[in-house]
């Protein structure tokens, strides 16, 4: 397999357990893994970004326009990253309007307003896995619904399992915008 | 087994397989999480020290007795080891010593970008530098039977990007110390007298030799010969980078950043028809290559000097038909900067120094983004402590000019850190300065690290808690210019500041009820969410002006607008506050001229709730 994806929202927002839930996986699957993350300032609300290649790379770093898969996790920092994805690649992006992003062909995009979702479903904290379980309806990601739930559950504390699953399936039996 | 480690996991665990028995560092970006990994391994005791000296004298301590030891810190927490590590490469080690110095390419979280490699030429100690998460475990192994057989500290430098990077590895077993555990005299290696430093001084020169004629064969400097047009010099994270965009030509990688293996590096060079070197920040290598005699076809003549490198960075750098793809979307989308969170305490503090027109020295830590707009009122940073130790020079020469006029802040953990000698500096010296402790019970800008305020260990365990007022009367502070203030309570801590700032002598004021809003721990409960009350609302911004990111500008409310008593009045919007991120602190509220931001009790408390 080989497989890039950028993970791109705001601190508090989860970007790092959504980027875990796929390092974790791509792993348990025998796959090497290479990913890079933000700390630090980026805790304080700022902008965070995560990078993970499935398969055997070098660069922790993924390239800009190489990427094939972009979660936006919010609007403007989806539309922030839109230039990591490669001709052809899929932008996954929780916005409650369509993107003022026109150009057909060059990529794909899908657009769930997962904050509404997560509020309906009163777990406003997991739009992270919501537009996860959005992502992998799409079959633009080559990991079925079945695994992605089962990796979840492994990493949720008892306590949120629940809530948590359901925030996934929320967004895997959502048909986006 | 394999796991999925980063970096700063992968140090932690290479510990820890080394048989690794101490271990002490001082949280800073991108070392923090190595010793917060170390510390859940029951075999090792695992300490936050007050700062890196001390964590690298208690690692030399524990090396002392027989045990291996590590101390880890960010690149410039190396400035403040650099006392010990300069003469700790003359007396060398006993049980392996390794120290760990993660450096900040690009500033992710840092006030410079310095390249310790300069480290390991200055103190005449060997420095390994991996380029992943296996290397990076599988290096403090080495660096620790390097440490014992040469009898030297070992350096190991890790990046933000390797640090905080993911990748596969290989799990192995714990190897138990075998070293005997005793206190043994040996002056003439452990007492730097200038007698025995002379003598050592020749033992370094000669560690140096060994160490450079152990280079030239040490397996992790390896030449991987491909195309030989162009020959790559280079190791650490710029490995990856050049071998992601040049995956053909000739490599040699050194694993080994310092003393480097000049045979070696001659046979390579001989291999190939052109020589690059790819490395990140100074040309530390290439210019001592040049030393040696070779001609460097490329480096730094196209290789940026600030900055991170990254694959696309080295392309850029190197591939003269390289463009750069095309902005899918171009048009500009506002930056989004740190901004210190909803409820924080540090917004309440700024709010009251900026009305007072203060000029403020400040410091490391979360409360530096009170430089930012539109808070802007923090007007100094240079390093720990300074905020203090440049407040006592500015005080002496400006003297009563100051009154009323300056005042420097620094958090609880900066101040332990680096503030106690300066404190003492300005009492001693008759200084009219003020000092605020912020003192927000946690070291928070790392992500909540112990340190000797807390109460708490590395481990978790309960211990004593410093007293900062008792500290800072015994350090020569008089008792009535040591106060403690709420800044959530805007009257009363302006009043405290304005009191404070005024008096001609040394003067401390230690925030009180004000942690963390993210420490758990300490908050029992915060408060119910402010709104704006429509009516009441005239917009005219003030409450803007704090930077709280729970509140908002509504345009849509722009126009005529019915007062409470029903008046018919205009205005160009209005306030609005998030209810998902608002926390009730009720700074706003205060502030408010107008009543408009009201809460659900009839009066908003000064903070939260607190587990005293």
């Amino acid at each position: 397999m080989k497989l890039k994806i950028i993970f791109a929202g705001v601190g508090g927002q989860g970007v790092l357990f959504a980027t875990r839930i796929f390092y974790e996986l791509a792993h348990s699957k025998g796959e090497l893994v290479y990913g890079s993350e933000t700390h630090g300032m980026s805790q304080r609300g700022g902008s965070v970004v995560s990078h993970l290649k499935i398969g055997h790379y070098h660069s922790p770093l993924v390239g800009k326009a190489t990427a094939d898969i972009l979660f936006g996790f919010q609007k403007e920092e989806g539309l922030r990253n839109l230039s990591m994805l490669r001709k052809g690649g899929a932008a996954i992006i929780n916005s409650p309007e369509q993107l003022p992003y026109q150009e057909e062909g060059e990529i794909t995009l899908y657009i769930l307003d997962a904050d509404e979702l997560a509020r309906r479903i009163g777990n406003p904290l997991a739009v992270n896995l919501v537009l996860i379980g959005y992502g992998i309806s799409t079959d633009r990601i080559p990991f079925s619904y079945e695994e992605v739930r089962e990796i979840t559950s492994r990493l949720t504390p008892s306590h949120l399992q629940e809530a948590n699953l359901r925030a996934l399936e929320v967004g895997f039996s959502s048909a986006g915008h | 087994m394999k796991k999925v480690l980063s970096g700063n996991e992968a140090i932690a665990r290479g510990a820890w397989e080394a048989g690794v028995l101490f271990a002490s560092a001082y949280p800073g970006t991108p070392s923090s999480e190595i010793l917060e990994n170390i510390a859940q391994y029951e075999e090792i005791k695992a300490e936050w020290a007050t700062n890196e000296k001390d964590a690298l004298m208690a690692a030399t301590g524990a090396s002392m007795t027989g045990a291996r030891a590590m101390a880890s810190m960010k690149h410039v927490g190396v400035n403040v080891a650099a006392d010990p590590l300069m003469t700790l490469s003359y007396t060398g080690v006993n049980g392996g010593l390794v120290l760990v110095t993660a450096d900040d390419p690009q500033l992710h979280s840092s006030q410079n970008e310095q390249d310790n490699r300069h480290y390991a030429r200055f103190a005449k100690v060997p420095m390994l530098e991996p380029s992943d998460s296996q290397e990076a475990k599988d290096f403090v192994k080495i660096a620790f039977e390097i440490s014992e057989r040469f009898d030297t500290p070992v350096m190991l430098r890790s990046v933000t990007r390797i640090s905080h990077s993911k990748g596969v590895v290989e799990l192995g077993q714990r190897q138990q110390p075998s070293h005997p555990l005793e206190l043994k005299k040996d002056e003439a290696k452990w007492v730097m007298l200038p007698v025995y430093g002379r003598q050592r001084h020749h033992i370094v020169e000669e560690r140096f030799l060994k160490l450079k004629e152990f280079a030239e064969t040490f397996p992790e400097n390896r030449m991987e010969i491909n195309d030989t047009s162009v020959g790559i010099i280079t190791g650490g994270i710029s490995y990856q980078y050049a071998k992601e965009i040049f995956p053909n030509y000739s490599y040699l990688k050194l694993g080994m950043s310092w003393p480097l293996p000049e045979r070696l590096i001659a046979e390579f060079i001989s291999k190939v028809d052109k020589v690059y070197v790819i490395e990140e920040l100074d040309p530390f290598w290439e210019e001592n290559i040049k030393a040696m005699g070779f001609k460097v076809d490329i480096g730094k003549n196209k290789i940026p000097i600030c900055g991170e490198l990254s694959p696309t960075i080295v392309a850029k750098a190197l591939i003269p038909e390289y463009r750069e793809p095309k902005q899918i979307y171009s048009k500009p989308i506002p930056p989004r900067p740190p901004n210190l969170c909803p409820g924080c305490p540090h917004r309440a503090v700024f709010y009251t120094l900026k009305k007072l027109k203060l000029f403020v020295h400040g410091d490391i830590g979360c409360y530096t983004l009170g430089a930012l707009p539109p808070l802007k009122s923090l007007d100094t940073t240079i390093c720990m402590g300074s905020s203090v130790g440049v407040s006592e020079g500015a005080s002496q020469v400006l003297e009563e000019k100051t009154l009323g006029k300056m005042v420097c802040v620094i958090g609880d953990s900066t101040f332990l850190h680096s503030g106690v000698t300066p404190l003492m500096n300005m009492t001693y010296n008759k200084s009219n300065a003020t000092v605020i402790i912020l003192d927000n019970w946690v070291t928070a800008m790392t992500g909540a690290q112990e340190h000797p305020g807390t109460g708490y260990t590395a481990k978790g365990e309960g211990t004593i808690a410093i007293d900062y007022i008792e500290l800072a009367k015994a350090l020569g502070v008089k008792p009535q210019n040591a106060r403690r203030a709420n800044p959530y309570n805007v009257e009363e801590f302006e009043r405290v500041v304005r009191e404070e700032t005024n008096k001609g002598e040394t003067s401390v004021i230690v925030t009180v009820d004000a942690p963390c809003v993210l420490l758990r721990r300490a908050i029992k409960s915060y408060n119910e969410p402010l709104w704006v009350d429509e009516q009441l609302c005239t917009g005219c911004r003030l409450c803007l002006e704090i930077g709280c990111p729970a509140i908002s500008w509504d345009v849509s409310k722009a126009g005529d607008y019915k007062t409470a008593d029903g008046k018919i009045k205009k205005r160009k919007g209005a306030a609005v506050i998030n209810k998902m991120l608002c926390n009730g602190c009720g700074l706003c509220y205060q502030i408010c001229k107008f009543d408009a931001i009201k809460g659900k009790k009839e009066e908003v408390p000064f903070g939260f709730q607190l587990n005293k």
